[in-house]
């Protein structure tokens, strides 16, 4: 009988907060940038919240881009067995910083007190292949989507999304910033491109 | 036959686990696909006619007298020959010219990787006290007075386009069509088992294995990209100049040059130190020259003097003689 009671006040818990998947696919017509962040840049709910952790291995970061609230922190962890020293000297963006030396088995954490919806690149000053991009976006329903240079295409996923939340912000280092109203049960295309070209460097589409 | 399986075996799991340990590209053919060009599209063949002509062109120096092919002079590997560089007044420059192939694919420039582009890397000596040293400023009224720049600039970038930053990405767009990808190396990568000589190939296995090179020199370009101290004497911090004041740990390091068409550009080491690839090797063979805080993959090699010459043979594999025409420079 409690479980009976238990299931209904769930289901009907469920059916006041619905929620449903946004399912995507980048496709480019040449070789793909680095990296892509999508989010419902609509919630906020992680400002301040727990930073992030980026990863240095085989001189090489753990991922491509990775996403930070705002007014929380980023650690850049070094698990390698040799130094690295992050920084960024981002001209688009403005951002400029450098965390040091750090040794392998340390890491060093930076404030992220930039602005919402900034997009930096991060590198290391004695390994300068190293790359990633960091993108500051405080919604808890976001995706980090790398791209293989190789491979034309990928795909994505974000699950769980209130439908309260409509806009989905579709954000590439380099590229115009695009934001889209999605409700549940459309699909739309959107072009990608960059600020002051007309070229079209490829398009992304979005089924909710 | 049991025992040399077993030696060669081991051979190869040692490389695996240098590769392993040290994340190491492997060597290979260059590829032009990796190649990232600004905004990720290829420069046209107007864009890089100009950056042809503007790199032959004297009128980028103060005094007419010194283009960037002066010191990155195709007939001498894309280098000039000098221990030090001169600048167009005549003034010795503070380092070796560097040689220019496969900048396509590099991700940091100059000796010290000060400049993150190529487009940026391009401007640099031209605005340079003791090199071209011509204010862009004066550079770029200077030309937009050629009515040949005038046409060009026009084909490559549209109308009323002389400004810096299309000199630069011009003259860039032109480095990166300067391209050693088939060399005897590259056959033998490619299946072609006679395209390398038996002491090359001896030497490419010492690359890799007992001389270390690898350990910077890795990828189809042969370089990390990084800067190392290799035990060159000199006050000259390098990339120490560009890190934190109190980490100390890269002071005297420059980054690692690629090694394709290297035979052509001697002398070597960024203060022109080392007159030939087999000096360049002996260097390495005993361990540097003693710098204090040479870095600690640089070890003495113990190499016999058949194993010197077989890596100078491997090294002598990585060339790729290219004929660069001279382009037509406007008169007016």
């Amino acid at each position: 009988m409690f479980k009976c009671i238990l299931i209904s006040v769930l289901l009907l818990a469920g059916s006041l907060t619905a929620q449903t998947t946004l399912k995507g696919s980048f496709e480019f017509a040449k070789k793909p940038p680095y990296g892509a962040v999508v989010l419902f840049g609509e919630d906020k709910s992680r400002e301040g919240k727990a930073g992030s952790t980026l990863d240095q291995k085989d001189k090489m970061f753990s991922k491509k881009i990775i996403v930070v609230p705002k007014d929380s922190n980023i650690s850049f962890k070094n698990s390698d067995m040799i130094d690295h020293n992050i920084f960024a000297d981002d001209r688009d963006s403005k951002v400029k910083f450098d965390a040091g030396l750090v040794a392998p088995g340390n890491d060093a954490k930076q404030a992220s007190s930039w602005a919402e919806g900034t997009i930096f690149r991060v590198s290391c000053k004695i390994h300068p292949k190293m790359r990633s991009y960091v993108a500051v976006a405080s919604s808890a329903y976001f995706a980090e989507v790398e791209f293989d240079s190789k491979i034309r295409k990928a795909s994505f996923e974000i699950k769980a999304i209130p439908d309260s939340l409509t806009k989905v912000n579709i954000w590439l280092p380099k590229y115009e910033k695009i934001e889209v109203a999605i409700k549940k049960g459309e699909t739309k295309t959107v072009e990608l491109k960059k600020p002051g070209k007309t070229t079209i460097y490829g398009k992304v589409t979005l089924t909710r | 036959m049991y025992t040399k399986k077993l030696g060669s075996l081991s051979f190869v799991a040692t490389l695996f686990l240098i590769s392993s340990i040290f994340a190491l590209e492997p060597l290979g053919v260059p590829d032009k696909d990796e190649i990232e060009y600004p905004d990720d599209e290829e420069p046209t063949k107007e864009e890089v006619v100009l950056g042809k002509t503007l790199f032959f062109d004297t009128r980028l120096s103060i005094n007419d007298q010194q283009s960037c092919a002066s010191c990155h002079n195709p007939e001498l590997g894309f280098s000039d020959g000098l221990e030090f560089s001169l600048g167009t007044m005549g003034e010795k420059v503070g380092r070796n010219t560097p040689q220019i192939f496969n900048l396509a694919w590099n991700v940091t420039f100059f000796w010290d990787g000060r400049a993150k582009t190529l487009e940026e890397q391009a401007l640099g000596p031209i605005e340079a006290g003791g090199e071209m040293n011509m204010p862009l400023a004066t550079l770029i009224p200077k030309l937009q007075k050629v009515k040949g720049y005038q046409k060009l600039f026009t084909a490559a970038y549209g109308e009323n386009s002389i400004n810096k930053e299309n000199v630069g990405k011009a003259i860039a767009a032109f480095e990166r069509t300067i391209v050693v990808d088939d060399t005897p190396f590259d056959r033998y990568m490619k299946g072609d088992k006679n395209a390398l000589s038996p002491d090359a190939i001896n030497g490419l296995a010492l690359f890799q294995g007992k001389a270390r090179c690898i350990q910077c020199h890795d990828g189809a370009n042969f370089t990390d990209n990084s800067f190392h101290n290799i035990g060159v004497k000199g006050d000259d911090i390098g990339r120490g100049k560009f890190m934190p004041k109190n980490d100390k740990s890269l002071d005297g390091a420059f980054k690692t040059p690629g090694l394709r068409n290297i035979l052509y550009s001697a002398p070597y080491m960024h203060d022109g130190s080392e007159g030939t690839l087999e000096d360049v090797v002996r260097f390495y063979n005993k361990g540097g020259n003693g710098n204090p805080n040479t870095s600690k993959l640089i070890v003495p090699l113990n190499l016999t003097e058949k194993e010197i010459m077989d890596i100078v043979a491997f090294m002598g594999a990585l060339n790729q003689p290219l004929v660069i025409e001279r382009p037509e420079i406007p008169k007016e």
